[in-house]
C-alpha cells in the first residue's frame, strides 16, 4: 500500500440550492479496500458518482495516478482503469451472458490500455470459467437469477483489467450466505490482481470484514477517515450512530 | 461463438449474404417481367428499402430516434440534380458528392443536437432541423424553389475510359440495384462489426456502456453521421430516378417514411425496413385509386404494430416458428 | 416606422399567437397530465374544423354569429367523443410504452386524421365566409384591422382564462394539476386518476375542435391544415414549456411577434425565425420557459 491511486480533494457538489457535497477530501492507496460509510442522505451516492465522471463537481479536483482527471466524462475514466458496479447489477438483459461478456472485451481491446496478450475468445473463455457462468453461456442475462447477474456483472468490469473498481453497495439485498461469499470474492480479486476497492456500504459485518481504511461522510462532510480500530472508536463517529438524536435526520 | 442475440452477429453472416444476393438477382429480373410504371416502383422500393436500414441503424441498433431523416433525403437528392444536370458530372462522382453532402450535414446537425438533447426533445429537435432545412431549400432560387429542379438526365457511368450510357431502357434500373446492394451490404457490415455490438449495448443501456468505457456521445454522432450519408445516398438515387426533385423530399412526412417501413418489418432485426418498405409499398399501389386510404391504412397498421405487434411482422414470425421449434431453451438468433 | 405600421405588426403576431394557442392548449394540457406528446393532435383540430364546416353547411350557413359559434361547440363537441374513443382503444395502452413508440403511435393516430379527413371530404379546398358581424375590418388611420383577428384574439383571450381559472381555482382543475405532478401519490390518497386522465383527454380534444371550428373562417379548408399547425402548437408549446398552459400562452405570443418581425424584416423566407427560435430552446433550455425538467 504504498502510491497513492486516487487523490480527491475538497470536492463540492450542490443540486440547486441543496449542498450534498462540501470540501470532501479522500485518498485511495494501490492495492487499499476503502469504504465509505454515512447514513442515507449523508452524500455517500453522489460521492460516487463525482469519482467515477457521472456527475462532475462543481469544485474540488480529482487526480488519479497523479492526473487530473475532473473534467474527464466516465468512459475516459473507465479507459484509464475504473471499473464500476451499481447496486442494482446492470448488464444487457436483451443479450446473451457471452455477447455480454464480448461487449466488454471488445470496450477494452479499442481503449489505450488493450494488451497484445490473448485473444478476445481466449479471454472470454477465461472469464466465464473464473466466474462459473460456462454453463450460463448462452442465457440471456435478463433471465439469470440474480445471484448470477451479479456475478457477470464483475466478471464484465473486470474484462476491463480495471485498477481501481468502484462497487455501489455491493451487497445490497443479500442474504447473510450470499453476503458472506461476496466478501470472499471480493477478498479474492483484490488479492489475485491486485486492485483497489472503493465501495459504499451498509452492512458492518462487510464493512469491517474488507475495509483497510474507512471514511465516514455526514451531511456531505467528511468527518472522519482511517483504519477500522481508529473508526471503531472515533468520538464523533459513535455519536452519529449510537447517540444524539439526530443521527438519522 | 455459439449463440448470440446481437443483430448481425457472425452465423448468419452467409446467410445474409446469400439472401442479399438473392434479392439482387430477383431485383435484376424485374425488367423483363414489369411494365414501365412497375419497374418504378420497384427502383423506389429499392430506395426506400436503404433509407429504411438507414434509419433503422439509428433507431433499432443505436437506440436514436430521429424524425428528420428527410433532410439527408433531401440533400442527396438534391446535390445529385445540381451536380449531374447543372455540371454535367457523371454517375458515381454525383453519388459520392451527395453522400458526403449528407454525412456532413449530419456531422454539423449531430454535434450539436446530440451534444445538448436527450430523448424527446432530441427526437423534436430533428424534426425542427429537417423543417429549416425544408423551408431554405423551399426559398432557395438556385434550388428551383417550391417547383424544385426537373428535366434530370440519368447521368452517364464512367469508370476510366469507359462509357455506359444510363438513360437507355432499364439501364438505370440496373444501376439502382447495384448501388442499393452496395449501401445494405456496408450497413450490414456496420451492425454486425464491433462497433455494431457496441451501438447495441449502447442502445440498451446507455450508462452500462459508458461505464464499460464506450464513449457513448461520440460513437452515436458516428453513427447518425454514417445514416446521414447513406440516406442522402438513396436520396441521390431518386434525383436521376423520377428525374425531378422537390422541396416535398425534405418535408417531415417523407422522414416518416423510414419510420413506418422499419416498424412495420420490425426494428429488432436487420432486414426489417426491408420487408417493411416492400410491404408498404404494395399497400400503397393497391390503395393508390381511393384517395386517403393509403394515409388511413398506413396509420392503422402502425397503430396495430405499436399497440399489438410491437416486433413488427417479423417479430410475428419469429414468435410463431419459436413456437414450433423444439429448442426453446435460449433465444434463436435472428438474420 | 409608422404607428399603424406598429399596430399592424401587433395584430398580426396576436392573432397568429391566440390562433396557435387555441391549437396548443388542448396539446399542453395533455402532456402536462398524462406525459403523452400527442402528434395527432393537430389532426384533431382539422376534423373539428371539417365537423364544424358539414355541420354549419347543413343547416344553412354561418352568416350569423350564434350559428358560427355553435359550430364551434358542435366540432368541439365532436372531437371530444373521438377523443374518448382514442383514449380508451390507443392512450390507455400506452403507459408502459417506450417514449419513442407513444410519439410513433400518435403519428399514426395523425395519419388515420388525414386519411379519414381525404376519404369523406375529399381534397378540395373550401373556404368559409366569417359571419357577417366579423365581416371586413376596422379602420383606425392607416391601420386595417380584421375583425377577424380581433375575435381570435379575443377567443385566445377566453379559452386562457377559462383554463386559469379552471385549473387553478376549481377543485377538480387542481386536481388535475396534482396529477400532473405526481400520480402516484394521488392514487395513494385514493383518486381515481383513470378518471381524471379521461377528462382530460376528453377536455383536451375538446379544445382542439373548439379550435377547429372557431378558426374555420382563418384559413381554407383542406386536408393539409393538419400538418400546419402540428409543427406550430408543438413550437410554441416547446418555448412555453410542455404541461404549462400559461407557457404555452406566452409562447404563442412571443412567437407571434418573432413570425411577425419575421416576416417584416425576412419576408422571402417566410418561417425561418420560427424554427431558429424553436432550435435554439431545444437546445439551450429544453424545458421552455415555464416548464420544468422531466
Amino acid at each position: 500500500m504504498s502510491e497513492i491511486l486516487l487523490d480527491a480533494r475538497q470536492l463540492e457538489k450542490s443540486y440547486g440550492r441543496i449542498t450534498v457535497l462540501r470540501g470532501v477530501s479522500l485518498t485511495i492507496g494501490e492495492g487499499e479496500s476503502h469504504v465509505v460509510i454515512g447514513p442515507n442522505g449523508a452524500g455517500k451516492t453522489t460521492l460516487f458518482k463525482v469519482l467515477t465522471g457521472e456527475l462532475l463537481a462543481d469544485q474540488g479536483q480529482v487526480h488519479f495516478r497523479g492526473e487530473d482527471i475532473s473534467a474527464l466524462p466516465a468512459h475516459q475514466r473507465v479507459q484509464r482503469g475504473f471499473g464500476r458496479t451499481f447496486q442494482v447489477a446492470r448488464v444487457f438483459g436483451k443479450l446473451t451472458v457471452q455477447d455480454n461478456l464480448h461487449v466488454a472485451l471488445e470496450a477494452h481491446a479499442r481503449s489505450p490500455r488493450a494488451g497484445t496478450g490473448m485473444r478476445i475468445s481466449e479471454r472470454l473463455q477465461a472469464l466465464l470459467s473464473d466466474i462459473g457462468l460456462s454453463a450460463h453461456r448462452n442465457a440471456v442475462a435478463g433471465s439469470l437469477a440474480y445471484g448470477d447477474r451479479k456475478r457477470l456483472e464483475m466478471a464484465m468490469v473486470l474484462a476491463l483489467e480495471p485498477v481501481a473498481l468502484f462497487l455501489d453497495e455491493p451487497t445490497a439485498g443479500m442474504s447473510t450466505a450470499e453476503r458472506h461469499a461476496t466478501v470472499q470474492l471480493l477478498r479474492h480479486i483484490k488479492k489475485t490482481r491486485g486492485l483497489s476497492l472503493l465501495m459504499t456500504e451498509h452492512d458492518m459485518d462487510v464493512v469491517f470484514g474488507l475495509a483497510d481504511r474507512i471514511s465516514v461522510l455526514h451531511y456531505g462532510q467528511l468527518i472522519a477517515s482511517g483504519s477500522p480500530e481508529a473508526i471503531r472508536n472515533d468520538q464523533r463517529v459513535k455519536d452519529i450512530y449510537l447517540g444524539d438524536g439526530d443521527a438519522h435526520a | 461463438m455459439h449463440a448470440s442475440l446481437f443483430v448481425g452477429s457472425h452465423l448468419r453472416r452467409d446467410l445474409a449474404i446469400l439472401l442479399t444476393l438473392a434479392l439482387a438477382l430477383a431485383g435484376l429480373l424485374v425488367p423483363h417481367l414489369l411494365n414501365r410504371g412497375l419497374i418504378f416502383i420497384v427502383g423506389m422500393v429499392w430506395i426506400n428499402a436503404v433509407f429504411g436500414l438507414s434509419f433503422n441503424l439509428l433507431f433499432g441498433t443505436s437506440g436514436v430516434l430521429s424524425f428528420g431523416q428527410a433532410m439527408f433525403y433531401a440533400a442527396g437528392a438534391y446535390a445529385a440534380a445540381v451536380f449531374t444536370q447543372q455540371l454535367g458530372w457523371p454517375l458515381l462522382p454525383s453519388l459520392l458528392i451527395a453522400a458526403v453532402t449528407g454525412g456532413v450535414l449530419a456531422m454539423c446537425i449531430g454535434f450539436v443536437a446530440l451534444r445538448r438533447s436527450e430523448g424527446v426533445y432530441f427526437s423534436i429537435l430533428t424534426l425542427a432541423f429537417a423543417e429549416l432545412v425544408h423551408l431554405l431549400v423551399a426559398n432557395t432560387s438556385f434550388l428551383g424553389k417550391n417547383d424544385g429542379l426537373s428535366a434530370l438526365p440519368r447521368p452517364r457511368l464512367s469508370v476510366g475510359a469507359w462509357e455506359l450510357d444510363l438513360s437507355q431502357g432499364d439501364m438505370f434500373y440496373y444501376c439502382i440495384v447495384v448501388v442499393s446492394v452496395v449501401l445494405i451490404a456496408l450497413l450490414r457490415w456496420v451492425t454486425g462489426s464491433g462497433f455494431g455490438r457496441a451501438l447495441q449495448a449502447i442502445r440498451q443501456d446507455p450508462e452500462r456502456a459508458e461505464f464499460l468505457g464506450i464513449p457513448v456521445q461520440r460513437y452515436r454522432w458516428m453513427v447518425f453521421t454514417l445514416a446521414g450519408a447513406t440516406t442522402a445516398a438513396a436520396g441521390s438515387l431518386v434525383a436521376p430516378w423520377a428525374q425531378i426533385v422537390t422541396p416535398e423530399l425534405a418535408h417531415w412526412s417523407n422522414s416518416t417514411n423510414p419510420i413506418l417501413y422499419t416498424l412495420l418489418g420490425g426494428s429488432a432485426y436487420f432486414w426489417g425496413p426491408v420487408l417493411g418498405a416492400v410491404t408498404l409499398s404494395a399497400v400503397f399501389y393497391a390503395t393508390r385509386t381511393l384517395v386517403g386510404l393509403s394515409d388511413l391504412v398506413t396509420g392503422m397498421l402502425l397503430l396495430l404494430v405499436v399497440l399489438a405487434l410491437p416486433g413488427g411482422m417479423l417479430g410475428v414470425l419469429s414468435r410463431w416458428t419459436r413456437r414450433d421449434s423444439p429448442r426453446n431453451e435460449t433465444q434463436e438468433p435472428k438474420p | 416606422m409608422m404607428f399603424a405600421d406598429v399596430l399592424t405588426l401587433l395584430v398580426n403576431s396576436l392573432t397568429w399567437a391566440m390562433a396557435t394557442f387555441l391549437v396548443a392548449a388542448g396539446l399542453t394540457l395533455i402532456f402536462g397530465t398524462l406525459h403523452i406528446l400527442n402528434f395527432s393532435h393537430g389532426g384533431f383540430f382539422m376534423i373539428g374544423a371539417y365537423a364544424a364546416y358539414s355541420l354549419t353547411q347543413a343547416l344553412g350557413g354561418s352568416e350569423s354569429m350564434a350559428m358560427y359559434l355553435f359550430g364551434a361547440l358542435a366540432g368541439g363537441a365532436v372531437v371530444a367523443v373521438l377523443g374518448l374513443a382514442v383514449d380508451r382503444l390507443v392512450l390507455r395502452r400506452l403507459g408502459g410504452v417506450d417514449d419513442a413508440y407513444v410519439l410513433i403511435a400518435t403519428y399514426a393516430l395523425l395519419l388515420v386524421c388525414e386519411g379519414s379527413t381525404k376519404l369523406i371530404w375529399g381534397l378540395n379546398y373550401r373556404s368559409v365566409m366569417p359571419p357577417s358581424v366579423l365581416d371586413g375590418a376596422w379602420v383606425a388611420g392607416h391601420a386595417v384591422i380584421p375583425k377577424m383577428s380581433l375575435f381570435i384574439i379575443a377567443c385566445g383571450i377566453a379559452v386562457f382564462v377559462a383554463m386559469e381559472y379552471f385549473l387553478n381555482r376549481t377543485s377538480s382543475g387542481r386536481l388535475v394539476k396534482a396529477i400532473a405532478v405526481d400520480a402516484w401519490m394521488a392514487r395513494l390518497l385514493g383518486v381515481n386518476v383513470r378518471l381524471v386522465y379521461t377528462a382530460t383527454v376528453a377536455i383536451g380534444f375538446a379544445l382542439a375542435g373548439l379550435a377547429g371550428g372557431l378558426l374555420l373562417a382563418n384559413q381554407t379548408l383542406s386536408p393539409s391544415l393538419a400538418s400546419g399547425f402540428v409543427i406550430q402548437a408543438f413550437g410554441v408549446i416547446i418555448i412555453g414549456g410542455m404541461g404549462s398552459v400559461s407557457g404555452a400562452f406566452l409562447g404563442s405570443i412571443l412567437l407571434g411577434l418573432i413570425d411577425a418581425v419575421g416576416q417584416w424584416v425576412l419576408p422571402s423566407l417566410p418561417g425561418l425565425p420560427f424554427f431558429i427560435a424553436m432550435t435554439l430552446i431545444l437546445l439551450l433550455r429544453p424545458q421552455g420557459l415555464m416548464g420544468r425538467r422531466h
